[in-house]
């Protein structure tokens, strides 16, 4: 598990903003998240990428988190994708159909 | 008209109705059962089964043979496969065994054909023991040939 | 974080995928050929396994599985739909494809390292040649509140394994955050959950319904399962701890009506592109199936066929054992009370009864292990294929008589042989195409598998249409390698030549080939199927072909036996009867062997166990082998006691070490054949006695019968060997010392000896044994009372300096010590006050011999002897004077006569580097005449 203060880093390159969380998204973190998620979205660019290869776990709060930053980017016109997804986390998004959505890429 | 298999058993030829031998062979390699009966040679594997072999001069009252260059076994085709035949018309009614068996003989003669009307009953000159299993005999131009009542040699009297 | 599927239903998948892609891959050949004359059954089921690989590898998250039998689903329906044709492009493909299934199937955990870009791209340029972009997924719809629908991506033949297993069908719902994380579960572990009480056809979250990230945290969104489960509606939802009103179950009714053939016919719509479904509002309406789904006709049509069930083989191999252990105990019994049969009214029935039921039994059982030679045949088309590619050659398989059943051990046996008759076939048999037209034959070769019934046997025939086998070829080469001499082979036919192939050591390629190898000879094949209880047989004609016969049983009466030699000839010995093996060093015979009532016996550990030479019993002459000619000779001697030594066995047998048992283990290498020493020069083989000889070992088989168990001698013990068991003709099932006959793995026929048998022909009485046992336990029981005697715990003291005496405690009352100046002198007598009592005391110099005790000491000590009157003690009598008490010990002394003589005196021994006179209190106070008659 990662723990840790949540930390959002985001960089911006080009038209893209990646967005990586530092710890676990799951119900202790999300709020802190959605926060500095909702501030970096405010100029998504062309592309929002969401880093989680700093993420172990991801509990169903988390996954709602990410879902919500899906939707504000497709609300947008913002191509959203994650990457560095632990193959655990990957078979979530996969069992859950959710990689229909958007592109899910392996770590 | 019947044909018969010849063949040796020291200076004895025996005729025997090739429609009951299953085949001749040479798989000498013959395993002794201890305690079988003195006339039973033994054991031998015909491509995976098993057949017993008779030493048919023993059972005719002869001194064993050795197996030589010209020993052979013939094999007798069991009462079921010769059922089917009877029942094809393609055979008289024989009896032999329901297990394979199997003869060692001297050594093995041409093939004779005979009318049935030729056999004649054993003569007088052979000895008890043997005439027991005697079925009759035919005169060849190559001399006596003397057929087995093969049931009687299978008994086990 | 825990994973999601159990590793049993990811290794049930391999194997059913694994099944899947065997049972199409002449299915798949078959289109090769077939052409316009295709069926559409085989295309059906082609697509079906394919189909389903694809499903599972979908379900459990293996993508390039996936993702390849997706490519290769989209391909075929194109093909089943007519909308493509067969052509070698496509068929290479498919078979690249299958090749690479089969890889990712290998390592399934490692299946997303397999390369598969290139077989992915040759499909998908089929594919875009047709304008068709892959995927095809079966829907379940449901029925949505306000009419709107809902798609679940359902595996058509999941659905029908499911119903076909009795499930029903739930559909689900569970929040997030209500059903999921305040019940402290992640969503990983309620599909965990899931699973372990059924089946998860399909799962999704629908994104939808959330507006955006400012209210996500708020909402809770639902996970919509399609669940399989055989609970009914109520305690499915408690299984997978839902609220019962979020869990609805399908009408069953109504989709298994959907889910017949007759509706699946031509419905499958033309594969729709990968989309986002439609938005699912809550429902808890049941879902219904809304396409028909054609791969459910082949569940419907499996349930037409007999009920089958999947048993482990090692299950089946050793009920198999056990029955064939059966029909031994059964012979036994047979034999054993055949006699009886008429004293016992109604025995003959019942056992004729038990000797029809375990007779069928064991069929059954065989029954059980019965598969179809096709499971190998199967793989010869695709072997042969592959082959003739690399070889330049034309070779068309047929099959016949797939359907023919063996043992499945034969049939796994016969894998190796006849892919090695099949590989030679191709290789050297079938020409080239040119040779063939110059020969004026098809160009195209044949090889024809067929396996048939004859006579109780199955006969399997290869036949290729090839060049032959010319005898005058192979006789040079048996000439040359000494396989048969120029005598012999003036007398042999072609067909006897030809079967020289057959010797070992024998191989006709002239060229090596890295197909077939080099030299890898038939004999490998005759020695196999012979293994088998099988024989081969070959017959050829040059420039017309080669036939391979091989003979086979149908069913295999298998039984784990120990194979020993005596005199040159061995002889099986049914594991079952076998207890250990027990190896006498020559030079131990003499020790380890005694005779009983004239019978020999073997002591081994508390028992004695009649011992038989199985020569003997056989009436086989004894031979040994000459240690200075390594010849086979007569062996005249008659007894192993002939070997003994001069000294009394049964007192040398309690010091000497055990025989060397060796656990009857089966499978497990005996001690083989000797290995043979140098051999020593041959005048001093003459003059070493026989008896220490190495070569008069003596190796021993304990065998046991019910209860009794007793010793065979043989010459060799060899190897335990699973054998098959052929039954005695009518003319030797009058020889008791045998139950049947094998056929070894050299062709030679051996006897299979009878354990129950060798007891009545060797006349062996075990209760004449058991008397004997009993008298020796006795001894024994004597001698170790004896032993226990001499144990004693005594008192040592001293007397006169220097004098050391003991005395047994258990004949001690008292020991008191007591002030010289205490003694009072009475008349000749010396009495002390004890409890009032005035008790007279002996000094030892007044019984026996000794000197006296010094007169100065100030105190003394007195030993008061246990006396006995009427069977209690009695009380104190006397006191013996003695100056100390030196020890209390166990002693185990064997006592000598001693030098002094007196009453009293039971003999000396050293103790404690002391000479110590034993004494015994009682008789001492007798000869002090202080006690009348002894009552100890």
């Amino acid at each position: 598990m990662t723990t840790g203060k949540p930390q959002l880093i985001t960089k911006r390159k080009g038209d893209t903003l990646r967005l990586a969380p530092k710890s676990d998204l799951v119900a202790s973190t999300v709020e802190a998240y959605r926060a500095s998620m909702l501030k970096a979205v405010e100029a998504p660019g062309q592309a929002v990428v969401l880093d989680l290869s700093a993420i172990e776990q991801l509990d169903s709060l988390g996954i709602t988190l990410v879902l919500g930053l899906f939707k504000s980017c497709q609300k947008g016109g913002v191509a959203f994708s994650i990457e560095g997804v632990k193959p655990d986390i990957v078979r979530v998004f996969k069992l859950f159909n959710l990689t229909k959505f958007f592109p899910v890429s392996e770590a | 008209m019947s044909q018969f298999a010849t063949f040796r058993l020291g200076d004895r030829v025996f005729g025997l109705d090739i429609m009951m031998i299953r085949e001749i062979n040479r798989i000498l390699d013959i395993t002794p059962v201890p305690h079988a009966r003195d006339h039973i040679r033994g054991l031998i594997n015909l491509r995976g089964q098993i057949v017993t072999i008779l030493d048919l001069a023993v059972r005719l009252g002869l001194p064993s043979r050795e197996v030589g260059e010209d020993s052979h076994n013939i094999i007798l085709k069991t009462t079921v496969e010769l059922a089917a035949l009877h029942a094809d018309g393609t055979a008289k009614a024989f009896s032999t065994s329901s297990d394979l068996v199997g003869f060692l003989v001297d050594a093995i003669g041409d093939v004779v054909e005979a009318d049935d009307a030729a056999i004649e009953p054993p003569s007088a000159n052979v000895s008890e023991a043997e005439s027991q299993f005697l079925s009759g005999v035919i005169k060849t131009d190559a001399g006596l040939l003397v057929l087995l009542d093969i049931k009687e040699v299978l008994s086990s009297g | 974080m825990s994973s999601i599927v159990d590793e049993s239903i990811i290794s049930d998948f391999v194997a059913e995928s694994r099944e899947h892609l065997n049972r199409i891959e002449p299915d798949l050949l078959a289109m090769e050929q077939g052409g316009a004359a295709l069926s559409q059954e085989t295309l059906n089921r082609v697509f079906r396994a394919i189909h389903s690989i694809k499903g599972g590898a979908g379900f459990l998250a293996f993508e390039s599985l996936k993702g390849l039998s997706h490519a290769m689903e989209s391909v075929l329906m194109l093909v089943r739909d007519g909308k493509l044709g067969v052509g070698p492009e496509l068929m290479d493909a498919l078979f690249a494809s299958m090749d690479r299934l089969r890889a990712m199937l290998d390592d399934i955990q490692a299946s997303d390292q397999v390369p598969i870009a290139q077989e992915l791209g040759k499909l998908s340029a089929i594919l875009e040649g047709q304008g068709v972009e892959p995927g095809a997924q079966v829907k379940v719809q449901g029925k949505a509140e306000g009419g709107g629908k809902r798609e679940f991506n359902l595996d058509a033949q999941e659905v029908a394994s499911a119903l076909s297993h009795g499930m029903n069908l739930f559909h689900a719902k569970a929040f997030l955050h209500r059903d999921i994380k305040d019940k402290g579960l992640t969503p990983l572990g309620f599909l965990t959950n899931a699973l372990s009480v059924g089946q998860v056809l399909d799962a999704y979250i629908d994104p939808m319904e959330i507006v955006g990230l400012e209210a996500c945290l708020e909402q809770d969104l639902a996970v919509t399962l399609l669940f399989g489960s055989v609970l009914e509606v109520d305690l499915a939802a408690m299984a997978l701890k839902l609220p019962p009103a979020q869990v609805s179950m399908l009408d069953m009714k109504a989709l298994r009506k959907q889910m017949k053939p007759a509706a699946a016919a031509k419905e499958v719509a033309a594969a729709p592109g990968p989309e986002a479904p439609a938005p699912a509002p809550e429902t808890e309406e049941p879902a219904e199936l809304q396409a028909a789904v054609p791969e459910a006709g082949r569940t419907a049509k499996g349930d037409n066929g007999p009920e089958t069930l999947r048993v482990r083989v090692d299950l089946l191999t050793d009920l198999m054992n056990q029955a064939g252990e059966l029909v031994l105990s059964r012979n036994q019994l047979l034999r054993a009370l055949v006699e009886r049969g008429r004293d016992i009214p109604g025995l003959a029935s019942i056992l004729q009864n038990i000797n029809q039921v375990t007779s069928e039994l064991q069929e059954g059982i065989m029954q059980t292990r019965m598969q179809p030679i096709g499971t190998v045949f199967n793989r010869f088309p695709r072997i042969i294929r592959d082959m003739s590619r690399q070889l330049g050659k034309q070779i068309e398989v047929q099959i016949k008589g797939a359907e023919v059943e063996l043992d499945k051990s034969i049939v796994e046996l016969l894998v190796d042989p006849l892919t090695h008759i099949i590989r030679n076939c191709a290789d050297h048999a079938i020409e080239t195409p040119e040779e063939r037209k110059k020969a004026r034959k098809n160009p195209s070769g044949q090889i024809i598998l067929h396996a048939y019934h004859q006579g109780g046997q199955v006969i399997i025939a290869i036949t290729d249409d090839g060049r032959g086998i010319d005898p005058k070829k192979v006789l040079t080469k048996a000439l040359a390698k000494g396989l048969v001499k120029e005598s012999q082979a003036r007398d042999m036919s072609d067909r006897e030549i030809v079967n020289l192939v057959f010797a070992p050591g024998f191989s006709t390629a002239e060229a090596v080939s890295d197909i077939s190898g080099r030299g890898v000879g038939m004999d490998v094949v005759r020695s196999n199927t012979e293994k088998l209880g099988g024989h081969v047989e070959l017959e050829s004609q040059v420039g017309t072909g080669t036939t391979v016969v091989l003979r086979l049983p149908l069913t295999l009466a298998i039984i784990p036996s120990m194979i020993v030699g005596v005199s040159g000839h061995r002889f099986a010995i049914p594991q079952v009867n076998v207890v250990e093996f027990v190896w006498v060093r020559a030079a131990e015979v003499a020790k380890r062997i005694e005779r009983v009532h004239g019978a020999e016996v073997l002591r081994l550990r508390d028992q004695l166990l009649p011992l038989i030479r199985l020569a003997d019993v056989l009436g086989i002459q004894r031979s040994y082998l000459d240690p200075s000619t390594g010849e086979r000779r007569e062996d005249r001697r008659h007894e192993l006691a002939d070997r003994r030594a001069g000294e009394s066995a049964s007192v040398a047998l309690e010091s000497e070490p055990e025989p060397e048992p060796v656990p009857a283990k089966r499978g497990r290498k005996a001690k083989a054949a000797q290995p043979l020493p140098e051999a020593p020069p041959p005048q001093a083989a003459r003059l070493q006695d026989r008896r220490t000889d190495w070569r008069s070992d003596y190796n021993i088989v304990v065998l046991r019968v019910g209860s009794n168990q007793f010793g065979v001698v043989v010459d060799e013990l060899y190897d335990i060997e699973e054998i098959v068991v052929k039954p005695l003709s009518e003319f030797i099932q009058m020889c008791k010392s045998f139950s049947g006959a094998t056929i070894m793995g050299d062709g030679r026929v051996i006897m299979i000896l009878d354990a129950g048998g060798l007891v009545t022909q060797a006349h062996l009485h075990f209760t004449d044994l058991q008397a004997e046992e009993k008298l020796r336990h006795e001894e024994e029981k004597r001698k170790a009372a004896v032993a226990a005697s001499r144990r004693r715990s005594v008192i040592v003291c001293t007397g006169a300096a220097g004098e050391y005496f003991a005395i047994p405690q258990d004949q001690i009352l008292r020991l008191e010590k007591i002030q010289t100046s205490d003694i009072q002198r009475v008349g000749d007598r010396e009495f002390v006050d004890y409890r009032g009592h005035g008790l007279p005391l002996v000094k030892l110099e007044q019984v026996i011999a000794v000197k006296p005790v010094a007169a100065d000491l100030q105190e003394v000590f007195m030993i008061i002897p246990k006396v006995l009157e009427r069977g209690t003690v009695a009380l104190a009598k006397a006191g013996i004077v003695i100056s100390d008490i030196i020890d209390a010990l166990d002693v185990e002394v064997e006592l000598e006569a001693a030098t002094v003589n007196g009453p009293g005196i039971l003999g000396a021994a050293i103790l404690q580097h002391n000479l110590t006179l034993f004494l015994d209190p009682i008789d001492m106070l007798q000869g002090a005449g202080l006690l009348k008659g002894a009552e100890a």
